[in-house]
């Protein structure tokens, strides 16, 4: 140990702060002692003289006055008994009388004044002590009414005292000071040793504690001993030993909380990327399938000059269009929904209706695979109700696809109840329960995540892009409900949801909002109207000029939207549709443009395949009427047109059997249908599924005519599902179209 | 008929006498009844208003009241100035004085009327009377008296050998003022078969180695009372030689008993006063001053000076008794 390091211990240091103040106090205190010693010796010394010099002055007085030498002697030999006192001297107040006894040196005492005589004479070892003998006059009068005389100075008395016993008592007092004093010390040296040593030992103990805390080994416990401040920083180490083992205790269960957490995180993480992967491969081959037959034959579409040819090459393109449509509508629904919920319209629709044409839908599909189909609702359902009677059919819809799907024997049960009812809504609890092979129960909690099916033999033999119940989950919970699954492995599955409407106080009174498929009116027509058509994709232009050129409408083109203002600006225009992705300038601008030159500009409905809202937003702030994705439904297309024309141009023509029947023959029509069937059943045999959706889409498009609403139930159900059957059963389902459309009796 | 005045039957000289008797029956009712209310006015001045003086001036009212209840008629002052007493002197039938000091403010204005004092030593008195009238015999002849405050020397004596009857040295010191008296006292002293031991001292010598030869061949010392000086200067010392030679010393004051003398013979306030009050009541001493020894006297002994001197002591009574007899013998 260094000098350093040994100073700078606690030991030690407490031995310095209390043994070099206690030497110190020690040093004053012997001083003070030794010199109050001295102060009450001499003290002592000098009152003894001053007593022994005033006793013997006031028995001297007769002597004195008398001059008797004998009695004066008497007087000093009882005094030079006393201790100390080596000598005494009497003589007379004119100092001419001596008497002297014992060691006195006269000469110190002779001729001095009597002021000198009042304090002690210290000399050669000696001490002098004068008192004055007074002759006292008393009266022994009575009645004496004089003033008593004066005393009168008859003399000195001086007493010599030797501090030579002054001096030896000094000696043995400083001794005796010295001696306590180092006895003191030594006790102190030794109090503090063990007081220091009491401190320092748990101090050390509680260094090498922490020190192997430090190390790691937090299950060592510090001893609590020495002083109270010890024992407390003993204990408050050891509760923080203990709290710091038990944080890790817990941090380590945290971290294999954690852990795991993230492990079953990184599990579902990679079961949703194989999910994605597998989805987007899935995707990736539903989506190639139909655009490679789209290319192809836009290639053969090129070269071929057989018109025969071309008109089938722009057949399979056109269904492989509307497949690609499909899809991409699944794929931009569940985008939707991803993105933030469903905009749910809110309005008076009745259940019964919707219900009924839902079932039409499916029944023939259910007919076809052998299976019951049981619709019912409770008689305290609220039959009109406020809502969005699309969203709400549509999670049915799928629930019954799927349902129907998965179920080779019995049935399938539709049930609608009311679960609860207020004053302004009622939750509705719809279920649909099946007895097909039933799911199995570890595959239950995921059913409802996108991009997962319970097996991937279920796409490959039900088809599908596996995002149907994750959209009815998402579209369940727009409408403030849950949905949930039961299941009985071999035995069936119960989906059900619940969800909540509002409730109509005029139930009947209120105009309802029409089932589309019921609402389209062919009757109308658009002949007498110009429309501009803005598109840069020629073949979309073409199919939009041919479509309404079909509704009689006069289209005119442009190719951007600087040709549209130029257009809009030059002639008179009843309509325009605006793409907003163009060259040169943009849809929006162009919009912008048109409405700010014109202050009677055309109504405009832009037309985009962007499905942002912000986008919508910019369009319509720009002055559109309103906006459709492409590619564009013809029916929302004519209907959004003749919601947008002023009604007086718009002349609505009474067409009776539709538009089309007016420049459309029936057998031309039949034909029309006979040949998409066949193309139907040459596609399903040669599975070319990718012209499907094309022919299925003309099919429903000229089923629509002559009434033939069967006939469109029949195709709609069709494009519905004729993906997840296999090809037999769609050529059966064709031939059933087939022999409807040659049972029906047209007018 | 005619009627005759009873007076007219009278004769002329009968008439006369008759009347001449009416008028000195009249005369003399008349001074009895002015005499008879006339009360006799006493001023006392005292030197101050201790408790022994006004002890004094209240046994004399006391003695006095007591003999004639309506008869006299007090005034006090103490210690008052010359200006002062000269308004109360004119009123006043007598005037006593009580302590030296109030016989020398009285000696001063040197009053018309008889003055007696007392509480004063004869030296005191005589010195007074020599300052304010030249003599004592012209303060006598003023109708000036004093009762002395010593008593006389012979009472002591009889003291003494009452006290020591063994004793035949008499010691007696003398001072300069009683000098004269030592022929007087040895007669005393021989007719009492006893030997008298003079020491005169006065105020140059050595009190001590005069006195003391004297001292220690008496069995029994007296010291008369001289001038204040003398006796201040020698009654330490006395009592000092006493103590030594064991020689018993009859004191003439109460505070010499108490210092160490073995017994007193002194005047008492009461005393003082019964000798006043009985010079007051006697009206031939009125006509001319004089200076008289006092009547009354008290006794007091130092039992422990007694006790170590080995001098047994009997009731005061006793002494009085046998000292009554000593002094009529």
């Amino acid at each position: 140990m260094t000098e350093g390091k040994r100073f700078s211990s606690i030991h030690s240091r407490l031995l310095v702060t209390s043994l070099v103040p206690l030497t110190l106090l020690c040093i004053v205190l012997a001083s003070y002692m030794i010199s109050s010693q001295h102060v009450v010796l001499l003290s002592n010394l000098k009152k003894t003289g001053n007593i022994a010099a005033q006793q013997v002055s006031s028995n001297a007085e007769f002597a004195l006055f008398s001059n008797n030498e004998e009695m004066l002697i008497d007087l000093g030999e009882s005094v030079l008994d006393i201790p100390s006192v080596e000598g005494i001297a009497f003589f007379s107040a004119n100092q001419k009388s001596f008497t002297k006894l014992g060691n006195f040196d006269l000469s110190l005492v002779k001729n001095r004044e009597s002021s000198e005589l009042l304090k002690p004479i210290y000399a050669n070892h000696l001490w002098y002590f004068y008192a004055p003998i007074y002759q006292k006059e008393l009266s022994y009068l009575d009645y004496d009414e004089e003033i008593p005389p004066e005393s009168q100075l008859l003399g000195w008395v001086v007493v010599s005292l030797t501090d030579e016993i002054l001096t030896e008592q000094r000696r043995q007092g400083i001794f005796a000071v010295l001696v306590v004093s180092t006895l003191g010390l030594l006790v102190a040296a030794w109090i503090a040793m063990r007081i220091g040593r009491s401190i320092s030992r748990p101090l050390e103990n509680l260094t090498a504690t922490v020190d192997t805390m430090e190390a790691g080994n937090l299950n060592l416990f510090a001893t609590e001993e020495g002083p109270f401040e010890l024992r407390k920083l003993a204990s408050g180490i050891n509760q923080l030993s203990t709290s710091v083992r038990q944080y890790n205790v817990r941090m380590q269960s945290e971290v294999a909380r954690a852990t795991a957490q993230l492990q079953i995180t990184l599990i579902e993480l990679e079961d949703a990327m194989e999910a994605q992967d597998q989805f987007l491969a899935r995707m990736s081959h539903e989506l190639r399938t139909p655009l490679t037959a789209v290319i192809g034959f836009s290639k053969l579409l090129a070269a071929e000059s057989d018109a025969r040819k071309r008109e089938e090459s722009l057949r399979i393109i056109s269904m492989s269009s509307n497949m690609l449509l499909t899809m991409i509508d699944d794929i931009l629904e569940f985008s939707k929904a991803r993105a933030g919920g469903f905009t749910l319209e809110k309005v008076t629709f009745n259940i019964d209706s919707w219900m009924a044409d839902l079932l039409a839908i499916h029944r023939p599909r259910t007919d076809e695979r052998g299976l019951v189909l049981n619709f019912s609702i409770d008689e305290n359902v609220p039959r009109v109700v406020v809502g969005d009677p699309v969203r709400f059919t549509q999670v049915i819809s799928n629930l019954l696809s799927n349902a129907v799907k998965f179920t080779d024997r019995g049935g399938v049960t539709i049930t609608i109840s009311c679960l609860a009812e207020e004053a302004e809504n009622i939750v509705l609890h719809c279920s649909v329960e099946d007895t097909g092979k039933g799911i199995k129960e570890e595959k239950i909690p995921v059913l409802f995540d996108p991009f997962s099916q319970e097996d991937t033999s279920i796409n490959r033999r039900f088809g599908g892009a596996g995002l149907g119940l994750s959209i009815c989950k998402s579209l369940v919970q727009a409408m403030g409900g849950e949905i949930k699954v039961r299941s009985l492995l071999g035995h069936g599955s119960v989906f059900s949801f619940t969800c909540k409407l509002g409730v109509s106080d005029k139930q009947k009174a209120l105009p309802q909002v029409a089932n589309p498929l019921e609402s389209r009116d062919p009757n109308k027509t658009l002949a007498g109207v110009t429309i501009l058509v803005a598109e840069d994709n020629a073949f979309n232009q073409k199919l939009i000029v041919r479509l309404l050129n079909a509704y009689g409408a006069k289209c005119l083109t442009a190719d951007n939207g600087l040709e549209a203002i130029k257009i809009a600006e030059e002639m008179h225009l009843d309509a325009i549709l605006m793409d907003i992705h163009m060259p040169v300038v943009d849809g929006i601008t162009a919009c912008e443009t048109i409405v700010q030159q014109s202050g009677d500009s055309p109504p405009i409905i832009a037309l985009t395949a962007d499905v942002r809202m912000t986008e919508e937003d910019r369009i319509t702030k720009a002055g559109a009427e309103m906006m459709l994705l492409k590619p564009v439904d013809e029916d929302k297309l004519i209907r959004s047109l003749f919601k947008v024309l002023p009604q007086s141009e718009s002349e609505p023509v009474s067409a009776g059997m539709g538009l089309l029947s007016t420049v459309v023959p029936v057998d031309e029509l039949k034909n029309a249908l006979y040949e998409n069937l066949d193309k139907l059943d040459t596609q399903l045999k040669e599975s070319e599924n990718a012209s499907l959706r094309g022919i299925i889409h003309d099919l429903m498009g000229l089923s629509g005519l002559y009434g033939m609403s069967e006939l469109r139930e029949l195709v709609m159900q069709f494009r519905a599902d004729y993906g997840s059957v296999n090809a037999e059963q769609n050529l059966a389902r064709v031939e059933k179209i087939r022999q409807h459309i040659k049972q029906f009796e047209f007018e | 008929m005619a009627f005759t005045h009873p007076t007219q039957r009278l004769k002329p000289f009968r008439r006369a006498t008759v009347i001449q008797l009416i008028g000195l029956l009249l005369l003399v009712f008349t001074c009895n009844y002015a005499f008879a209310d006339r009360k006799t006015a006493i001023l006392f001045v005292a030197s101050k208003s201790a408790a022994d003086y006004v002890e004094v001036l209240n046994t004399v009212q006391g003695h006095l009241e007591a003999r004639y209840p309506q008869g006299y008629e007090f005034k006090s002052k103490f210690r008052p100035s010359g200006k002062e007493l000269a308004s109360d002197l004119p009123a006043a039938d007598f005037v006593v004085t009580i302590g030296t000091a109030a016989a020398d403010i009285v000696f001063s204005v040197k009053p018309n009327v008889p003055v007696l004092s007392v509480l004063i030593t004869e030296n005191a008195f005589l010195a007074l009377a020599e300052k304010y009238y030249g003599s004592a015999e012209n303060a006598f002849a003023s109708r000036v008296s004093s009762i002395s405050l010593d008593q006389p020397v012979a009472r002591s004596i009889a003291l003494a050998k009452l006290l020591v009857p063994n004793a035949r040295d008499i010691g007696l010191m003398l001072g300069p003022a009683s000098l004269q008296r030592q022929p007087e006292l040895e007669r005393h002293i021989a007719d009492m078969s006893l030997r008298p031991q003079f020491v005169s001292i006065s105020a140059k010598d050595n009190p001590i180695h005069t006195i003391e030869p004297v001292l220690r061949r008496s069995d029994v010392f007296i010291p008369i009372s001289d001038s204040r000086l003398i006796n201040i200067a020698t009654a330490k010392w006395i009592l000092h030689l006493s103590y030594r030679y064991k020689v018993p010393v009859i004191a003439f004051s109460k505070s010499y008993l108490k210092a160490g003398a073995l017994a007193a013979v002194y005047s008492s306030p009461a005393d003082v006063a019964g000798d006043t009050a009985e010079w007051l009541k006697n009206p031939k001493s009125k006509s001319n001053g004089g200076l008289y020894a006092p009547t009354y006297y008290s006794l007091k002994f130092n039992e422990s000076v007694a006790a170590n001197l080995k001098i047994k002591l009997n009731a005061e009574q006793f002494y009085r008794d046998q000292f009554s007899q000593e002094i009529k013998q």
